[in-house]
């Protein structure tokens, strides 16, 4: 609603915070969007052996409005890109993307022209889940990654602090050019 | 006697499943049954030989061999005083590409030295792309009991080909190797 | 059946403020429990366990959700109606809560030493209060999808009132001869009437259309085509979040409570104990009725939950001939039945129990007669169909219209193509044809050898 992001800092918006991302963690409503042939996956983790609904995650809503997370669960074309812009648009903040398997994260193997190389050049992606296509665990594990991320979000006054901590990290860190590794 | 129609039956079909045991695998706390099976395809190691020398000698055929060039390999000569594999050389950088790796195996086939294997270690989510290139250091396997950290000479009496023909079975076996390898250091 | 209402109208203030609170409190959590025990037994259905992570066995999980919904941000589409846009799922909860004020949860009781049923108020009509209350929720529901300015809304909300329309029709018919047996329309005097026997016994096939038509009437499966997500994305909500989709939401399940609750009232003898407990003589008096009446109210949920579990979603023009060709007259045939049998009672003064059980028995006689001819006549069209499939002339020929066909019933399939084949064709060949080994179809049999062969 908006209030929970104009409280004093104190005991009060921690507790708030812990209680929000509570509840937010505990009924992460997913995006009814599925690409490829993790989105088979994805549905596998629907199912009865897998089970998402242990987290309250088996409301897989049609309509964005309503999703909390997007699953890009498969390779994004390129005529497909501003399709998923527009779905992550229309969902209501707070909103998460997981890209699932290396083709939403990086391209993966499918490294031309028709394949948007990494599913973060067009929306923002809090967490990246390998493989090919990743097994139902790995996606709860991601899930599950994500909602310890979730949990400590940070609301208000202490998220505008955590944002400054984060940008200034960002202008210290050091340019992609300049992460050569062992490289000379 | 007639039977009832399907619609009814479809009834008795959910209300019977209520009471069945649920096959569900509840996945983080049923940890037991994880990992899955041991032909998995998990993260990749890199394997080291029985005194803690590296079995990667830079060759680059997974790099070549990796259909979603996930795998970067730049290799180097061993010097005396300064060696990380028996032989000539060694893989000096190594990274892997989670996010492009799609765990074929090819690069496994493609080993000469069985340097690369594979793990059942699946739980690689992560929230930024820069922690999912995993370099060497992360792909190195640990150091077993009586292994000892590379730089070190080989074992001595030994050449490369023995190490490949698999007689060296250890460090503490061979006896002379933690000595050597102190010595080094 | 003496409808005394006098009991109404009389209480405090602060018991009517009581009365009001602890309804909005019980729908609550009804909704919230409801929400959680649906997720659990439609996951038990399916073989799976259902939520179980937020609080002990999950039962946090719908609160969670509600939590998570009021803090998301709201958005409000651009080409909206605004005013009506959030006037809609004020519309909608409201309309659900209100129309409990009627229901009975049991008799008189005791509350902080004044003595008052446990009803927030009745009145002469108030089951007609219920269908009206009913009917502007669905406003909420078409206002929704037009005020959202977007076509999938509008379709869902256009959806929406003609299947209200055409399932409420229904409804009401099949309360009509609720009223014609209790003489009343408000619900104690129902409930009253209800003391020797329950209506869904000798009012059976009303109970039938009125279960059917409810879960028309509350948008659920396998009626729940105003929200399909096939057809619709979201239908009258797709355009909503936070607390107005959640509203809502809430709103679909205190319907559902609603409706199950007026069941209960109208057929299932409201907060009258059960059979064998009703032989007990505290069953009907103080505090008990009410553990009986939410009973009754969780088995028409469990239905709820059970028809979601097991039916796939009906096609709309499926949904609306049932509705129109089928639901509406059934029950204005069984009202003509009903009536003839009232006024046969009031002429003849012959005992309506005498009337149901000889107009149950034959009806028994002539659902269980007309099984059994239905049966046979269907064993009878099957042993035509086998008789006809034997004498049916010729073998089947897969290659007779010089592209490969599938057989058709009662025809049996032989093997054509390999050499190696050829002894297993033989063998399967078909009585027709036992001529000998030419009768197995090579593909270089030519048309003419084959019309010989036949």
């Amino acid at each position: 609603m908006g209030l929970e992001e104009k409280l004093p800092s104190g005991v009060l918006l921690t507790t708030v915070e812990q209680v929000a991302g509570y509840a937010r963690k505990g009924s992460l409503w997913p995006a009814t969007f599925g690409l490829a042939c993790c989105a088979i996956e994805m549905m596998a983790v629907g199912g009865p052996r897998y089970d998402i609904a242990r987290f309250g995650m088996e409301v897989f809503r049609a309509s964005p409005r309503q999703a909390d997370l997007m699953i890009v669960a498969g390779r994004v074309s390129q005529k497909m890109a501003p399709v998923l812009r527009q779905i992550y648009d229309q969902m209501a903040n707070p909103k998460w993307v997981l890209a699932m398997g290396v083709c939403a994260s990086s391209g993966g193997m499918f490294n031309n022209y028709a394949i948007l190389q990494g599913v973060d050049h067009v929306v923002p992606v809090d967490i990246y889940l390998p493989g090919c296509p990743p097994r139902p665990e790995m996606l709860i594990d991601a899930i599950l990654k994500l909602h310890d991320e979730i949990q400590a979000t940070k609301l208000g006054v202490n998220a505008i602090k955590a944002q400054d901590i984060q940008e200034s990290l960002a202008l210290t860190a050091p340019a992609t050019l300049e992460m050569r590794g062992l490289l000379p | 006697m007639p039977e009832l129609p399907t619609a009814v039956r479809g009834f008795g079909v959910t209300f019977r499943t209520m009471f069945k045991r649920v096959v569900t695998e509840q996945y983080p706390e049923a940890a037991a049954k994880y990992p899955p099976k041991p032909r998995f395809h998990g993260r990749h190691q890199l394997n080291r030989w029985a005194d803690g020398l590296e079995k990667c000698i830079g060759c680059e055929l997974c790099a070549w061999a990796c259909p979603a060039d996930a795998i970067f390999v730049e290799g180097a000569d061993n010097s005396e005083g300064g060696r990380f594999s028996p032989g000539e050389r060694y893989g000096r950088v190594y990274q892997i590409n989670y996010l492009r790796c799609i765990f074929c195996g090819l690069c496994i086939e493609a080993c000469p030295t069985r340097a690369l294997t594979m793990t059942n270690e699946f739980e690689l989510a992560d929230n930024n792309r820069t922690d999912l290139i995993f370099t060497k250091e992360d792909l190195l396997a640990p150091l077993q009991a009586g292994m000892v950290l590379p730089p070190h000479d080989m074992v001595p009496g030994f050449t490369e080909k023995d190490y490949y023909a698999g007689k060296v079975i250890g460090a503490t076996d061979t006896g002379s190797a933690t000595d050597t390898a102190k010595e080094s250091t | 059946m003496n409808t005394d209402l006098g009991v109404f109208g009389n209480d405090p203030w602060w018991i009517v403020v009581i009365k009001a609170i602890a309804i909005f409190v019980v729908l609550v959590l009804v909704t919230l429990f409801t929400i959680w025990w649906e997720r659990r037994v439609v996951g038990r259905m399916q073989n799976r366990i259902g939520p179980n992570r937020v609080g002990p066995l999950g039962l946090l999980q719908s609160l969670m959700d509600g939590i998570k919904l009021a803090l998301k941000e709201e958005i409000i589409p651009k080409s909206a109606y605004r005013a009506v846009y959030w006037l809609a799922p004020v519309i909608s909860a409201t309309m659900a809560f209100i129309a409990f004020a009627v229901i009975p949860f049991g008799p008189e009781v005791s509350i902080l030493g004044v003595m008052t049923p446990l009803q927030l108020t009745d009145f002469p009509v108030s089951v007609l209060y219920v269908l009206a209350v009913a009917s502007i929720g669905i406003y909420g529901i078409v206002l929704a999808g037009w005020s959202s300015g977007s076509t999938y809304p509008l379709l869902g909300g256009l959806r929406s009132s003609a299947q209200m329309i055409s399932y409420e029709l229904a409804m009401s018919m099949s309360f009509v001869a609720v009223f014609l047996y209790a003489g009343t329309m408000s619900t104690s005097g129902i409930v009253a009437a209800q003391e020797p026997i329950w209506y869904a016994i000798i009012l059976l096939p009303s109970f039938l259309i009125y279960v059917t038509s409810m879960v028309g009437e509350t948008n659920r499966a396998p009626f729940d085509l105003p929200e399909a997500e096939g057809e619709l994305v979201g239908g009258f909500h797709t355009e909503y979040s936070s607390l107005k989709f959640a509203l809502f939401f809430l709103a679909e399940y205190i319907n559902m409570v609603t409706v199950s609750a007026l069941a209960t009232t109208l057929f299932l003898g409201g907060w009258r104990a059960p059979w064998p407990i009703s032989l007990w003589e505290g069953a009907n008096v103080g505090w008990w009725p009410l553990l009986w009446f939410l009973v009754k109210v969780q088995l028409f949920i469990f239905v709820f939950i059970w028809l979601r579990g097991t039916l796939p979603r009906l096609r709309y023009d499926q949904f609306m001939r049932f509705g129109w060709k089928v639901l509406i007259p059934v029950s204005l045939v069984w009202i003509v039945v009903v009536a003839t049998a009232r006024v046969i009672r009031n002429e003849f003064s012959i005992a309506t129990e005498d009337i149901l059980l000889w107009g149950a028995g034959l009806l028994v006689i002539v659902v269980i007669g007309g099984w059994i001819l239905q049966w046979r006549s269907s064993r009878k069209e099957e042993q035509a169909e086998e008789l006809a499939a034997l004498t049916d002339d010729g073998p089947f020929d897969p290659m007779a219209g010089a592209f490969p066909v599938p057989p058709m019933p009662g025809q049996e399939f032989t093997y054509t193509s390999r050499v190696s084949q050829r002894p297993l064709a033989a063998a399967t060949v078909t009585p027709a044809v036992t001529s000998g080994p030419s009768s197995t179809h090579l593909p270089d049999d030519d048309a003419p050898k084959e019309s010989s062969n036949a």
